[in-house]
């Protein structure tokens, strides 16, 4: 093998490396001014949780003023935190609405990247939220380019800041790849695969760190010398072989080779981090496995019974939010995108009472008004979704970060949700963000965009909060709104 | 073989020139009958070949110059001409991954008993299989799974002693004999003398100051991460240009059959097949193509094809509203879904027909099953007993409980689902979920249930709406038929205290306009028609190539010689796979026609 040793990169650049997954940053912004507005630590976190809300007037403020409002109900449980809180009122997911296609699917995929989907795919879906023309919607591929984090996670990456992009993970796990499944996407139709088995999650993290006390140090030194000479010797066998196929062949190769770059990069920076002051390798967790298999039936709906045992929903997101705030302070990312579920979940919440008896339905099916008072236990729901909220913001505020002040005052978290309301709309969307982003956000501030204006403009500034050199996020049709009001 | 043609004149119509990278789809025709033509055993370390290979081993039938034909008429697919389609490079989906690698290192090397791909979210699919190599992403997360896989289950293997070694324990030699050995079961080909020197060196960086196996466990913590293992590398057309068929190695084609038939990769007696030129004729394929059928591994293909197609195993999801006895629980649900493996893979593997599917009226039962279909068990005291019995009412797979009452909503019998379950699967016609409710925006549900009112009459009114009838005359009609069973797909014949009354017809096909009534006759006519016989042809076609056929080219050739196949062998399943595995598609490899790839830097070769 006579290429064994010659760097891919160099063949890469004298092939014309196609573009295919190449962050698109690298193309445009000099990597040195990115560096420099990535030194200070700035980190986002995105919170998602499912189906709409029942009814903006359930989550906004209503009364009071801008910044002396009273919480709605679903917020009331972040009444300790108000002063923490930007709520943002009157944005569309535009991309969504444009993009046809189904309301949750799509919505999923532009939630955090206001893009369009990919048109013309495989998704077919007949639950058509913008025709009521009673035909079937046109059919989308998956999500139509990079999302918010790991837009920022992979400009980190490249300014050589942090070893990993973005922590991804889901409650649940979706067993259909779809569009119901993505929130988040490297690339157009490239989703990106949320982690959901806890432990696992939890050694591709930290195991590197001696957060395996079985692990000694001379075996971890033993294990990224030959993990970094194995990744660079495969990267030979990959150059050689992407000579000898068909051009097609070529550009899967190279997807995979650009992946194999990424955990080259991270396997090389995780030993420059070190464990101590405010980084703290927390206590792995238990085995739970995978998070609650889903399947769901042709039409997308995630049968009754299928999730079976939901009974660690909450464990489990406790667990990733432990792992991402951690990952946060030891500076190993800045970015962590915390998914309670996949959309359109069915998700079972019968640990929460209503009138005290256990709500039994669950929550898509109540979005769509199954059962009795279906809005009053989907507030209870909510609320507890709020209550969790509030332990980030809480867990945040009372761990420092690498900076040496707590994280909340350098992090923002959004929260946020395929849908508007579980009527399938796009309009005026529940957007809720905690923290400054170190001064950059306005906190304890209710403001109101004109109705229609794009959701790409609270994403944009999110982006800029994180540090990232961008004029905006998203399809470049949604651009050109005014993000100042946001603005501290 | 059923469609190898006598020799016809060779195909001569020279449409254009190799080359063209505007060219979709060119297809050469060998101008000596290609599909017969075998070739001496690929010796030992010829993969990779060289790029600008274009002669030597492997290169024996090229017709030079090659006669490029775009698109083959009718008559030239009934000729003898070498029509493979395209073959896009597929990388292992995650079963044949977790599979493959319990066939190298032993199941019991898993971490903590867990299969490595667990948690992925499964790979994308298409055209109904998750084998699709032209939607397979490989993500960072993909990448990363292997790594730390093929790293800790080197390790585990190291530590519990898996390393079966051809020699003692020590010295380069030693080493080396073990990089052929383990290698030519991961990458399912002799390695290359380049690929032996890389190999061995990583031993020798590995077992530096470290042990003899520690040095082991490098070299398998690489070739569990080497494209070469990942992906199903055939090399054969490389750098042959566009257009270009060559006949694969035999270790590309023990490739081939081993995922396709087994779901993992190639056992010894496959390899040595391939060594030995076996699986060099299309004689040598179809052989070995019924040997495995007969073993146990086939199970787990027709398992994964059965659920992919049509979705087998959701029933153990179904909840059902109504209590009976035996109760429905996941006892009886899961009996439901080995019911319908065992029966399948007897039809299978006995060399029953199509219209045995879909007719028959005996299956494999436990007491309990018997018990919900109303059928004699013959020894009723032994709980999972399997007994193969004759059962009431009941006319091949799809009149199984497993799918009637998969098919159905919680509380009621459903002619909707079950019509557009078949339209789509059975039938390989696209309906859609239904649209949107035009007066509320909201999903359409299946009509309400009403006393003394009969499913099908209520489903009648539901479907009798203008905007709702295009579609539902090509789902109801097939679903009716099916209203002798209820939710939990028990027998019936009466709804509601009146009669079930249960017409079908099979519209939107070639037996339009010919009413009837009951199951009986849907499985009867059912198994007659053309668009049913395509389909599970369609649908083993792609299952086999990883890939949706093509309306044209090459495929369409495939398509049409195996439906002639299938339907002079009276339907004959068996059959059916080996003609795939032994048709041009499954045996041969055509360079597609797309740009090639820009030369290597200077320096590099």
């Amino acid at each position: 093998m006579a290429n064994v040793k010659t760097s891919r990169r160099h063949f890469m650049a004298a092939a014309g490396a196609s573009s295919l997954v190449l962050p698109v940053f690298e193309a445009f912004t000099p990597q040195k001014a990115q560096a420099q507005m990535f030194e200070n630590a700035r980190q986002l976190i995105t919170y998602y949780t499912a189906n709409g809300v029942p009814g903006q007037e359930n989550f906004f403020p209503r009364g009071g003023t801008p910044t002396n409002f009273t919480l709605g109900p679903i917020l009331s449980p972040l009444e300790p935190h108000k002063q923490d809180l930007l709520i943002v009122e009157g944005l569309d997911s535009r991309a969504a609405m444009d993009a046809g296609g189904d309301p949750h699917g799509v919505g999923f995929a532009t939630t955090l990247s206001g893009r369009k989907a990919v048109p013309g795919g495989e998704f077919k879906h007949g639950a058509c939220f913008n025709d009521m023309s009673g035909k079937p919607c046109p059919s989308t591929g998956l999500g139509g380019g990079p999302s918010l984090d790991i837009e920022v996670g992979q400009a980190h990456v490249a300014a050589k800041v942090v070893p990993i992009g973005s922590l991804n993970y889901s409650v649940k796990t979706a067993q259909k790849p779809d569009l119901y499944t993505y929130l988040s996407y490297s690339a157009p139709g490239v989703p990106v695969n949320p982690e959901s088995d806890p432990l696992r999650a939890f050694n591709r993290v930290f195991k590197a760190l001696g957060g395996d006390p079985t692990v000694s140090d001379a075996q971890a030194a033993r294990l990224k010398a030959r993990g970094k000479s194995v990744l660079d010797e495969l990267g030979g066998e990959f150059d050689l072989l992407m000579t000898q196929v068909s051009q097609t062949d070529r550009a899967r190769l190279q997807q995979h080779q650009d992946a194999m770059r990424n955990l080259e990069k991270k396997v090389d920076l995780l030993t420059t981090v070190v464990v101590g002051g405010s980084c703290k390798v927390p206590i792995a967790p238990q085995d739970l496995g995978p998070g609650p298999a889903v399947v769901r039936n042709a039409g997308g709906m995630e049968d009754k019974n299928a999730a079976g045992d939901h009974g660690d929903i909450e464990l489990r997101q406790d667990i990733y939010r432990g792992m991402i705030i951690a990952a946060l302070a030891c500076g190993l990312t800045r970015v962590g995108t915390l998914a309670t579920s996949f959309s359109r979940a069915d998700t079972y919440l019968s640990f929460l009472p209503y009138n005290g008896l256990p709500i039994q339905s669950a929550h898509h099916a109540m979005s769509h008004g199954e059962g009795e008072n279906p809005n009053e236990k989907l507030i209870v729901v909510n609320n507890w979704y709020a209550l969790k909220f509030g332990q980030f913001i809480d867990q945040l505020k009372s761990t420092m970060g690498p900076t040496g002040e707590p994280l909340f005052k350098t992090a923002g978290i959004f929260w946020c949700n395929e849908l508007a309301t579980g009527g399938h709309t796009h309009n005026n969307k529940p957007h809720l963000v905690a923290g400054t982003m170190g001064g950059y956000l306005k906190n304890g501030l209710h403001h109101t965009y004109p109705k229609g204006t794009p959701h790409n403009v609270l994403l944009t500034a999110l982006a800029k909060g994180a540090g990232l050199a961008t004029d905006h996020i998203g399809d470049t049709e949604y651009q050109g709104q005014d993000l100042t009001p946001l603005l501290a | 073989m059923t469609h190898s043609s006598p020799q016809k004149t060779p195909l001569h119509r020279t449409v254009s020139v190799v080359g063209s990278v505007a060219l979709v789809a060119l297809l050469v025709a060998a101008c000596s009958s290609g599909d017969d033509v075998s070739k001496p055993a690929a010796p030992a370390a010829t993969v990779p070949p060289p790029p600008s290979a274009s002669t030597g081993p492997g290169a024996m039938i090229i017709p030079d110059p090659p006669v490029v034909i775009v698109d083959p008429t009718k008559e030239q697919c009934d000729g003898a001409g070498v029509f493979p389609g395209r073959t896009p490079l597929r990388r292992l989906a995650l079963n044949e991954y977790d599979s493959s690698i319990a066939d190298l290192l032993g199941v019991d090397v898993f971490v903590d008993g867990k299969a490595p791909s667990l948690g992925l979210v499964i790979d994308t699919s298409a055209g109904g299989f998750l084998n699709n190599a032209d939607v397979t992403t490989t993500s960072d997360l993909h990448v990363e799974n292997f790594y730390n896989t093929a790293l800790a289950l080197a390790e585990s293997a190291r530590v519990k002693g898996k390393f079966a070694l051809p020699c003692a324990a020590m010295g380069a030699v030693c080493a080396e004999q073990f990089v052929r050995d383990f290698g030519l079961r991961a990458f399912r080909r002799p390695l290359s003398q380049d690929e032996v020197t890389s190999y061995t060196a990583r031993f020798a960086a590995g077992s530096m100051g470290a042990t003899f196996e520690e040095g082991l466990e490098w070299v398998v913590g690489r070739m569990l991460q080497s494209p070469h293992f990942l992906y199903r590398v055939e090399l054969e057309t490389s750098g042959a240009g566009p257009g270009v068929v060559k006949p694969l190695s035999g270790y590309s084609i023990a490739t081939r059959l081993s995922y396709f038939l087994w779901q993992t990769t190639p056992d010894a007696m496959l390899l040595s097949a391939a060594a030995d030129g076996t699986l060099d004729t299309k004689e040598g394929v179809a052989a070995m193509v019924e040997k495995m059928i007969q073993t146990d591994r086939f199970e787990a293909t027709l398992r994964s094809f059965h659920d992919q197609w049509l979705d087998v195993r959701s029933v153990a999801e179904k909840s059902k509203e109504a209590t009976i006895d035996p109760p429905w629980d996941s006892n009886l649900k899961l009996d439901l879904i080995e019911e319908i493996e065992r029966f399948s893979r007897e039809v299978y593997e006995s060399g029953g027909s199509f219209t045995e599917l879909m007719t028959a009226n005996w299956s494999f039962l436990t007491p309990r099953l018997a018990a919900h279909y109303g059928a004699v068990h013959p020894n009723p005291a032994a709980a999972e007993e399997w007994a193969r019995v004759e059962v009431p009412h009941r006319h091949g797979l799809l009149t199984m409980a497993g799918f009637t009452a998969s098919h159905s909503s919680a509380n009621q019998s459903n002619v909707a689902k079950r019509g557009a379950w078949l339209r789509n699967q059975l039938l390989c016609t696209e309906i859609g979920a239904p649209p949107v409710n035009p007066t509320n925006g909201e999903p359409i549900v299946a009509p309400p249930k009403v006393p003394g009112e009969t499913t099908a009459e209520r489903f009648k009114k539901h479907s009798s709406d203008p905007a709702c009838f295009g579609c539902h005359t090509l789902i109801d009609p097939l679903g009716l038929p099916f209203e002798y069973y209820d939710e939990f797909g028990r027998y019936r014949d009466m709804d509601e205290g009146q009669p079930v009354s249960a017409p079908g017809e099979f519209t939107g096909t070639s037996a339009a306009g010919t009413p009837f009534e009951g199951p009986e006759a849907f499985a009867t006519g059912f198994a007659k028609l053309p668009e049913a016989q395509s389909c599970i042809v369609s649908n083993w076609f792609r299952y086999g190539m990883g890939r949706t056929e093509a309306a044209s080219g090459g495929d369409r050739c495939t398509m049409t010689r195996q439906l002639k196949r299938f339907s002079a062998s009276g339907q004959n399943l068996k059959d059916l796979i080996v003609g795939l595995a032994t048709s041009d598609a499954f045996r041969f490899r055509m360079e597609v026609a797309d740009a090639p790839l820009p030369p290597p830097p200077a320096g590099q070769q």
